[in-house]
């Protein structure tokens, strides 16, 4: 456990050093939530009906552009092959990188969504289950996208193959991430959507770090 | 037994002619074009492999020379 | 009784075995195939709503049935690569990918065409056709993955590892798609309902199924026949294949290699 905090801690800290880590996915966040009422209609019955699905997108493709950032890095000077070597387990190490990923990303995601639940026009009920969804689903979409990355970690263009390997994988937390905010805007009862994305959030914590592990000592070799 | 009359009864397919033979003529292309390109690779793979040997030989010959 | 386990990891036995099975396994799934379409084409009935648009099951079942069976294939094959080192289960594993692809896109093709004159639409986001959809970018993935890796071994072992995690989620994508569909309550419930079937039907389709199941394995040997020999260059066997019918018969050779070694 502390091996895991201090690894944590090791990861937040490598971060914070460039602030910019922050504030690209909760701008692009806003930026493409913002899109929508531009770009399809601002009418607010028609934005409230997309609402659901637009922050759940959104969210989901700043979650996949931060990736990176928690593991090239790593991968390129070649910490990270360090690490493994020095007898820290791998399941630790993807667990630390994708627990800082959450909390340098999905985090801020999760407290910003009400802002832009407003802005989409979505009932008040609904911005705060849609709050808890995200706080639900984004390290889910944390853990399974480790595994993308660290499958992807050695080749070169690796960022686009990223994201056709991983969308699939992220395409239930999707479903019923939006269809718990989408229930909740129409007044139906949503606390059996919430709770499957609770046992994605565990079953993805437990299992993705072991997956992952071993395709970051694939990368490595 | 046989459920249709004629040859142009078989061909019309009772107005669904269009989409019967349009799947059935994807699917057949598809399936005998696949087969065809993994026999071909069989042949593919002996050629690359042949230019390989040949390179090498050229190579050893050039070094006991 | 192992002697002839081991002997399936040899890729060696396998290139010999292969091209003797070749023919039969070919010409098995050729006689199925025409049987099949005979009985189906000509000798079934039409269905009683669909009309002869019923015909398509013939080909579209075995599709999305072989589009499944294939991925489940190709991710034990990698299971076994990955936890018994197993070259041949890799080469297998990675051949299977873009025969499993090609079901899966012959199976959506065909269920939108049938679609169209039955239901009026070419597609519908219910659970099966978004499953089967995201099936094939499974497969595309795979096939994207093994090919970045520079290095075979690499590249093998990923792509097990991505078949894996993709074989957990399949039943996951279906169930989540299903209760997504199920929710939307006004929508369209698109519920392919599989009566009994008569045997008029039955029969032709059963064949078709295992006519598509042996042409299956007729590719993916052809296919692992290729990727074997270029796997396999440094072999001895390999070098004599290819030098048989190049230069003089292997005897002579043989000869004069002793020869050279003796009046040295």
């Amino acid at each position: 456990m502390s091996v895991l905090l201090s690894l944590i801690k090791r990861e937040l800290s490598v971060v914070m050093r460039s602030q910019s880590e922050f504030i690209y996915p909760l701008a692009f966040f806003v930026m493409v939530t913002t899109m929508f009422p531009l770009a399809v209609t601002p009418e607010p019955i028609q934005l409230a009906f997309i609402a659901p699905g637009v922050i759940w997108v959104a969210a989901l493709l700043s979650l996949l552009l931060s990736l990176h950032a928690f593991y090239q890095a790593d991968f390129d000077d070649g910490s990270l092959e360090q690490l493994l070597l020095s007898g820290v387990s791998g399941y630790s190490i993807v667990a630390a990188k994708a627990i800082a990923n959450w909390v340098v990303t999905g985090l801020p995601l999760v407290l910003i969504a009400p802002v832009i639940g407003v802005l989409l026009n979505l009932s008040a009920e609904a911005n705060w289950v849609a709050m808890l969804a995200l706080l639900l689903g984004t390290p889910s979409l944390c853990f399974i996208g480790a595994i993308g990355m660290s499958l992807t970690l050695g080749l070169r263009n690796g960022g686009v193959l990223l994201t056709l390997l991983v969308l699939p994988l992220f395409i239930p937390v999707l479903i019923f991430g939006a269809s718990t905010v989408e229930a909740a805007s129409v007044g139906r009862p949503f606390v059996g959507q919430l709770a499957v994305l609770g046992a994605a959030l565990i079953l993805s914590g437990v299992f993705a770090p072991y997956a992952a592990a071993a395709a970051m000592r694939i990368s490595i070799d | 037994m046989l459920h249709f009359e004629s040859f142009a009864e078989f061909i019309e397919m009772g107005g669904h002619g269009f989409y019967i033979w349009l799947c059935y003529g994807i699917v057949l292309a598809s399936l005998i074009g696949h087969l065809i390109i993994a026999r071909k690779g069989v042949e593919r793979s002996k050629a690359k492999l042949s230019r390989y040997y040949r390179q090498i030989a050229r190579r050893e010959q050039m070094r006991n020379n | 009784m192992w002697t002839w386990f081991y002997q399936l990891a040899s890729p060696k036995w396998f290139y010999e075995i292969s091209r003797k099975l070749l023919p039969w396994f070919g010409g098995i799934s050729l006689l199925l195939f025409l049987v099949g379409l005979t009985l189906g084409l000509l000798f079934s009935p039409a269905d009683y709503q669909q009309g002869n648009t019923v015909r398509i099951m013939y080909i579209h079942v075995p599709s999305a049935y072989m589009s499944m069976m294939v991925y489940v294939i190709m991710a034990l094959a990698g299971a076994i690569g990955l936890i018994w080192r197993i070259k041949m289960a890799h080469v297998v594993s990675v051949s299977c990918a873009s025969i499993g692809a090609m079901f899966t896109a012959l199976a959506l093709l065909t269920g939108a065409i049938w679609g169209r004159p039955t239901w009026g639409t070419y597609w519908v986001w219910d659970a099966r056709l978004t499953s089967e959809l995201i099936l094939l970018f499974l497969y595309l993935g795979f096939m994207a993955l093994h090919s970045a890796f520079d290095d075979k071994k690499s590249a093998d072992k990923a792509a097990a590892v991505l078949a894996l995690v993709g074989l957990v989620n399949i039943p996951i994508i279906h169930f989540s798609v299903e209760w997504w569909n199920t929710l939307h309550q006004g929508a369209t419930l698109s519920k392919f309902e599989k009566p009994s079937m008569e045997t008029s039907m039955l029969i032709p389709l059963l064949t078709m199924i295992f006519a598509f199941k042996f042409y299956f394995l007729t590719a993916l040997m052809h296919k692992v026949r290729a990727e074997i020999l270029l796997r396999e260059k440094q072999a001895k066997w390999v070098k004599a294949l290819l030098s048989v019918g190049e230069r003089s018969p292997k005897d002579q050779d043989i000869t004069t290699d002793s020869q050279i070694l003796e009046s040295k």
